[in-house]
């Protein structure tokens, strides 16, 4: 029996607005069999910062948030009414 | 290859039925509306909520959290605990959330806080449409308690984006 684990990013979501949401698989196998996943999640807003991102999520984020993107995502938040 | 045989593909070795093709799931003909009863996802796993506060500085805290999100409909648990509370006082915004919410329906998820260390009281949560974040407040929309061992547990209810 051989226990390993392996954590990737394997699902980054663009949506439309620019938001991109990512999962985080970790898999756990013995011997090569997967015997477990387990996903954790997060949204990355445009703008924000992802210099600790994975670099593909980085890339991602670096190619769709265009200046007009974050403008018009920061509009949408301002625009939200919060009562 | 026969219904029964095609039916029967759809499941691997391990015994789990699986959907072939992309954005795909289980259409339940009760309804004229194909896209709005298709059960497309299921999904569970954690995310880390991250707070702050709507003024001043938290210094230290803990937080921990989990989701299942069922077609659009996403539900968390979670809970945050004061360590060192700093500065910080009024309302808690919490960012993290592991979907960004649906602006359509317009409508805001919400849910319910409670104070489970030092006092048992019932604050609640709010995530406003289009957006990956909420907010943590009193009944009447005022400001939490920011003291240490403080600890905060909360389910939200909200629809995702797909």
């Amino acid at each position: 029996m051989t226990l390993a684990s392996t954590i990737t990013i394997d699902r980054i979501e663009v949506l439309e607005n620019g938001v991109v949401q990512v999962r985080q698989a970790q898999v756990i196998t013995d011997s090569g069999n997967e015997i477990a996943r387990n996903f954790s999640r997060w949204v990355l807003t445009p703008g924000e910062d992802v210099s600790t991102q994975d670099a593909k999520v980085k890339a991602i984020c670096e190619a769709v948030w265009t200046s007009d993107v974050i403008s018009a995502y920061q509009a949408q938040v301002a625009s939200q009414a919060k009562v | 290859m026969s219904n029964a045989q095609y039916l029967a593909s759809l499941v691997n070795s391990s015994g789990n039925i699986n959907i072939p093709v992309s954005n795909a799931g289980i259409n339940f003909n009760n309804s004229s509306a194909i896209g709005a009863s298709t059960l497309t996802d299921y999904e569970t796993g954690t995310w880390t909520p991250v707070i702050g506060p709507q003024s001043g500085t938290l210094t230290a805290y803990t937080s921990n959290g989990a989701y299942v999100k069922i077609g659009k409909l996403v539900y968390l648990i979670g809970s945050f605990t004061i360590t060192t509370s700093g500065t910080a006082s009024g309302s808690a915004q919490m960012s993290g959330l592991p979907f960004q919410s649906s602006s359509s329906p317009s409508v805001q998820g919400e849910g319910i806080v409670r104070e489970s260390v030092n006092t048992g009281v019932v604050y609640q949560i709010t995530n406003f449409g289009n957006s990956s974040t909420a907010q943590v407040a009193s009944l009447t929309n005022g400001a939490i308690v920011w003291t240490a061992t403080y600890s905060y547990a909360f389910t939200l209810t909200y629809q995702a984006t797909f």
